[in-house]
């Protein structure tokens, strides 16, 4: 996927919405920033197939040098898939954070919160104040 | 310059200690207050690093009978005994609070500075005196970074003794954090003394023929933190408010045994 067709939390989660049989499912990650900012990840902690998660609210935990930090659900709905061979290969966080770095797919139940998502500039502004 | 609570806090009990420092840690995520810890044990605790399994314990026999806590940090298991331990919590707007690694160096940094009075010869790990003086002398693989113990592992901003040429560097601080919403909690040991719950692991006592009491620690080390972090320190009590929310994180978290044993 490209970073430029996703979109963002505030929290430096991405998504990507697809329609699949009537419903939308978000896929999720953690952008390329994020990740550099949290150097060498040491384990994740994936969500369960079938968790309801809220959007805004932690739904994954990542340890790095000793610091473990919460992911946080950028959309509200059921956890449907997980990316399993992940913690097994967590370099790819880094080396493809948009394509086999993907951590789950959620289908949405309340779109509501898909409004607050940043487009890709307004992603890269937060970032460029944040790396200041 | 941030204003910043300093708590120094007697020896407590090991589920209470973390309940103070994630209540600690969500007041600085929710209102953007920062806090300067120092705390003790009341008797001597093993904590296990967040994603730690608890049956690792095992191993260990030397701490079979302490009791035992699971942090919300990362890392390994600390044997709590004859050390000082503190906090650091910051909110997201505090130049460190997105910079894990400098605040370990920063922090570990105001160590050294707070204990030259004592002459140790102290490092951090990573500096390259340490790294060269443990490469010449083959002790650059003896610490393992999955050894159970947190003080068997090494990373760059430990904080170390360099000890004789026959030995490696030692380790006599290391820290942890667990970030939430952009705020950081950092907490970490300093092994003061040799605990018998842990014999492998020689404090400063033992490493350098100088017995330092907590007390003076944190009198010497408080400033110095204080100056690196850019801290305006000013002594004040948990407050009620946040004794409540404590409270509630003892008795449904930390002292509970389905999150000890949660992994």
């Amino acid at each position: 996927m490209k970073p430029a067709d996703l979109l963002y939390a505030k929290t430096h989660e991405w998504v990507a919405v697809a329609d699949e049989g009537g419903a939308k499912v978000a896929t999720v990650g953690i952008s390329a920033f994020a990740v550099e900012a949290l150097t060498d990840l040491v384990f994740i902690e994936l969500p369960k197939v079938g968790a309801r998660v809220q959007a805004e609210q932690p739904f994954c935990e990542v340890e790095s040098v000793k610091a473990v930090s919460d992911v946080y659900a950028p959309v509200t709905g059921e956890v449907v898939e997980v990316n399993a061979r992940l913690p097994d290969r967590l370099e790819v966080l880094s080396s493809d954070p948009y394509g086999e770095g993907w951590i789950a797919k959620i289908r949405i139940s309340d779109e509501s919160n898909l409004a607050k998502l940043m487009n890709y500039a307004a992603y890269q502004k937060q970032c460029a104040e944040e790396g200041a | 310059m941030t204003p910043c609570r300093l708590i120094i806090d007697p020896p407590l009990e090991g589920a209470w200690n973390m309940a103070v420092d994630e209540a600690l840690l969500e007041e600085a995520a929710e209102r953007g207050t920062a806090t300067l810890r120092f705390y003790q044990w009341a008797e001597p605790t093993l904590s296990l690093g967040y994603f730690q399994s608890y049956d690792e314990r095992h191993g260990h026999a030397a701490s079979l009978r302490s009791a035992v806590v699971r942090r919300s940090s990362g890392g390994g298991a600390l044997v709590h005994d004859r050390e000082l331990t503190y906090s650091i919590c910051l909110p997201a707007a505090h130049s460190l609070a997105r910079h894990s690694d400098r605040l370990y160096r920063v922090a570990h940094e105001s160590l050294i500075a707070a204990l030259a009075p004592w002459r140790l010869d102290l490092s951090l790990y990573g500096d390259q005196r340490a790294a060269a003086a443990n490469r010449a002398q083959g002790h650059a693989e003896s610490a393992s970074p999955e050894a159970f113990l947190c003080f068997a592992r090494r990373t760059g901003a430990d904080v170390v003794v360099a000890t004789d040429r026959s030995q490696a560097a030692v380790k006599i601080c290391g820290s942890a954090q667990r970030r939430r919403r952009g705020a950081l909690l950092q907490h970490g040991g300093v092994l003061l003394g040799q605990s018998p719950a842990a014999p492998e692991l020689p404090g400063i006592e033992q490493l350098c023929a100088v017995a330092i009491r907590p007390e003076q620690l944190i009198s010497r080390w408080q400033p110095w933190l204080a100056a690196a972090l850019e801290l305006k320190l000013a002594e004040a009590p948990l407050g009620d408010e946040l004794i409540e929310i404590a409270q509630q994180l003892h008795r449904a978290k930390y002292s509970s045994h389905s999150w000890t044993r949660r992994r």
